[in-house]
């Protein structure tokens, strides 16, 4: 029986159209990926789904009941898992499953014990290796994704959406995810599960529905698909393969690193990075990579040598980083990488704001020179904005927010380029254009320092990979020695 | 060769009216213009003269204060910050004002010690709003108590008069019969929105109070950007202080206190936000003239202060309402 019947579904935002005439149907106990490139429409579909978005014709069905919108979602049994996790940090676990339905059915109170003695059977469920009281702040993205899903189990639903559940999550992580998702399907539970790791696809769904530019291309059982196939059909044209060629780095020392420890847990970190070198950081989450990466962009504290093109660095100054030519592409976008709510031009403009001045004392603004100027880096990363770059940022996909991140820093010509985590959840396409963008700076003669948990990306990407273990960097291996197995020995500890 | 998707700009060709993407900046900032307009009408409806020049003339006049000092506010409300000190700086550039005036005898002397004394507050506000973790509301609120007990304090408790006549016409005189302070409310309303919408330094008051992690890590002085709208603040604190001197023919330390829930009354109710990073000088003109025509038309109707304050409270409350429902029905992804 179909748990999930999605009729004909179409929806526009101020004359674009986000999705156009889509319909497909999960059933109990089936597993059906949603795929395609950001800005395809599935968000768009998750959000009609979960209710908090009203279609502008067609209808969602939910276990052969009519449509419904807003708050009736979850009480007609969907529950959705998000990307962004939603979570309060500094609520408990067990007030955080149970938000929605706080309060006691006696008393307008909030009864503690109840709700720990609620949260318990729950957690257990998801293999969680942590208390009802635990303080969401005090969790990894990890274990905050196990306390999202919890969430979604509480209200008992009978079909769940998952929008890029392990997106942010490390090898075993992931893996713990799909088996919740494995014993779900086989508890009879539908699953709609989008993803732009295909392993995850191919290995968890029956089905697989495929969108592009908002509409439906393809509704195929995904034993009759293999992977190029399946890209194929979510760009709609044939992908380069593999990662580019690397350009040959050159002798001089960009970037130069020595004993550097910051207040937390990073401490003896030292390395090079050559001219048109990408030197890859790869280690487990936790490790301590963001920190050594924020601590060199002068985000945080620390102590130690750091210099640029042969010039110290001043400690913990971010415009003076940035004055000496470092980049930093954040792992959080959508709260430390670009404007949402302002226009994307302001966001790709905002680091070379001073170029497009006129009288410099006043700062006047060159409306024309920032046009172009905006235009230029738009163009150089391929950014596609359907509003036009005077829309707000929010109103981008993943893929090309992320590009906006990247292309803020280009203008400026950067001596290091820091990206930490530069393709989190976003899909193919983009990926490879990043990847592209990457070889192409560094043939420019840019130093990359490439942070990323998908060991694929750093072992293809990278000249010499850096591994990191509780907090130091325990090894460096050149491109010849570095395997997923040598990676994966050294960031668990084990020698060399 | 880094073959790229070219980017599109725009899909369809509609009504710019109609396309929330193509319409220009300041079209969203008149979000409050019909309220204004519908207020306008049913007042003149109601009363005998709103619409004469006199009357209308009147209202720009009475004001022309809380509009100066509101041009600050809006510059600390955009980057999310409050500035609850305006009513004793207010006072304080007054005092200032007035005391050079009234001992020397010399005007400019005395506007410029009042500027100066408005700005020096503003500054030390600001940077210690920039440098310590300490929230706005609070620091700024300590120093509303501290400038108004130690203006008060140096003055006595006493107003300082009398001033030139010359120095009180300026809030009564001026070209077409307008005084001088309202043409110069409009002339540094005209100049403020062109420094926020069109300068650097503006562009980072946004950005500060849209998202200040963003902003850092872009590389904006998050420290200068926020000292300096405290400073910019206290500048025009002083310049209201120093017009409402001359209204008054007097200044005393008590006189800017009353007007704090105007100001940022009339900020909040033209529609920028009090979390930051949206909102215009365009919008604060606009609550400026919704909370003047409302309390002169009441005026005129013969409502007592009390009736007033019930009737001032409803209609707030129905005009920021009508324009949150607007903006929720046009809301788009």
């Amino acid at each position: 029986m179909a748990a999930i019947t999605v009729s004909r579904l179409s929806k526009s935002f101020g004359g674009v159209v986000a999705v156009d005439d889509v319909s497909f149907t999960v059933s109990n106990g089936e597993v059906v990926a949603l795929a395609g490139e950001n800005g395809a429409g599935k968000s768009t579909i998750k959000n009609i789904i979960g209710g908090t978005l009203r279609p502008d014709s067609g209808h969602v069905g939910i276990g052969g009941e009519g449509a419904h919108a807003g708050a009736g979602a979850r009480h007609s049994g969907v529950a959705t898992v998000h990307q962004e996790t939603s979570l309060f940090p500094d609520l408990t676990v067990a007030e955080n499953i149970f938000i929605g339905h706080l309060r006691s059915s006696r008393a307008m109170t909030v009864r503690p014990a109840a709700l720990r003695r609620a949260t318990a059977p729950i957690l257990q469920r998801v293999g969680a290796g942590f208390g009802p009281d635990a303080v969401v702040r005090e969790l990894s993205a990890g274990q905050r994704q196990l306390v999202e899903i919890a969430k979604a189990l509480a209200a008992e639903p009978r079909a769940i959406v998952f929008d890029e559940p392990t997106a942010s999550l490390n090898l075993a992580e992931r893996e713990l995810i799909m088996r919740i998702v494995e014993q779900l399907s086989s508890d009879g539970v539908a699953v709609l599960y989008i993803t732009h790791y295909l392993e995850e696809i191919f290995r968890l769904s029956r089905r697989v529905v495929v969108m592009r530019d908002g509409r439906l291309v393809a509704d195929r059982p995904t034993g009759e698909l293999d992977r190029p196939t399946l890209e194929s059909l979510m760009v709609g044209r044939e992908l380069a393969q593999g990662y580019p060629e690397l350009p040959e780095p050159q002798p001089e020392i960009a970037l130069s690193v020595r004993d550097l420890s910051d207040d937390s847990r990073v401490e003896g970190i030292s390395f090079d990075i050559a001219r048109g070198e990408i030197f890859g950081l790869a280690g487990l989450m936790g490790s301590g990579r963001t920190e050594v990466a924020r601590a060199i962009f002068g985000l945080a504290g620390r102590a130690g040598q750091i210099e640029v093109a042969g010039r110290p660095l001043r400690r913990g100054d971010v415009r003076a980083s940035i004055g000496a030519g470092i980049a930093f592409v954040t792992e959080d976008r959508r709260h430390e990488g670009l404007f949402l709510e302002r226009p994307i031009r302001e966001s790709l403009s905002i680091v070379d704001l001073d170029s497009v001045c006129r009288l410099r004392p006043f700062g006047w603004l060159d409306n024309t020179a920032e046009r172009h100027l905006t235009r230029e880096l738009a163009t150089t990363v391929g950014l596609t904005a359907r509003g036009g770059l005077d829309a707000g940022g929010g109103s981008l996909s993943g893929g090309n927010q992320q590009k906006v991140v990247l292309a803020k820093w280009l203008s400026r010509r950067p001596q290091l380029i820091i990206l930490d985590e530069p393709t989190r959840g976003i899909d193919v396409g983009a990926k490879a254009e990043i990847y592209r963008h990457l070889a192409d700076f560094a043939r420019a003669g840019s130093a990359i320092l490439l942070i990323s948990s998908e060991m694929e990306e750093v072992l293809g990407l990278s000249h010499r990979v850096g591994v990191m273990h509780d907090g130091r960097l325990v090894g460096i291996l050149d491109r010849s020695q570095a395997t997923q197995e040598a990676v994966i020995r050294l960031a668990t500890g084990g020698a060399r | 060769m880094p073959s790229t998707v070219p980017a599109t700009y725009s899909t369809k060709r509609t009504s710019w009216l109609r396309d929330p993407a193509r319409r220009p900046g300041w079209f969203a900032d008149l979000s409050m213009l019909p309220a204004l307009v519908v207020l306008i009408a049913v007042l003149s409806l109601l009363t005998d003269g709103l619409l004469t020049p006199s009357n209308i003339t009147n209202v720009f006049s009475q004001s022309a204060v809380v509009a100066i000092a509101a041009i600050g506010a809006t510059f600390v409300i955009l980057t999310g910050g409050i500035d609850l000190s305006t009513g004793g700086v207010i006072g304080a550039s007054g005092v200032a004002g007035a005391w050079i005036i009234t001992s020397t005898g010399n005007v400019p002397a005395g506007v410029a010690a009042g500027l100066l004394t408005g700005t020096a507050i503003g500054l030390v506000v600001g940077a210690v709003v920039a440098r310590m973790p300490v929230v706005p509301f609070a620091v700024t609120l300590a120093a509303l108590y501290v400038v108004s007990g130690g203006t008060t304090l140096l003055s006595h408790g006493k107003t300082i008069a009398p001033v030139p006549s010359g120095f009180i016409g300026f809030s009564i005189d001026g070209p077409g019969g307008v005084p001088y302070s309202v043409w110069l409310a409009v002339v540094l309303y005209a100049i403020a929105q062109l420094v926020l919408t069109r300068t650097a330094w503006g562009r980072r008051v946004l950005h500060v109070g849209a998202n200040v992690e963003v902003a850092r890590i872009s590389g904006v002085s998050v420290t200068h950007v926020k000292t300096s709208v405290y400073a910019v603040a206290g500048l025009f604190s002083a310049i209201a202080g120093i017009v409402l001197t001359s209204g008054l023919a007097g200044a005393g330390a008590g006189m800017g206190s009353p007007l704090l829930l105007n100001i940022v009354g009339a900020v909040v109710l033209g529609g920028t936000g009090l979390t930051g990073g949206r909102g215009s000088l365009l919008r604060t003109g606009i609550g400026v003239l919704f909370l003047g025509f409302l309390s002169n038309g009441m005026s005129l109707l013969g409502l007592a202060s009390f009736d007033q304050q019930i009737v001032t409270g409803v209609i707030i409350f129905i005009a920021a309402s009508a324009d949150g429902l607007h903006r929720r029905l046009r809301r788009g992804p």
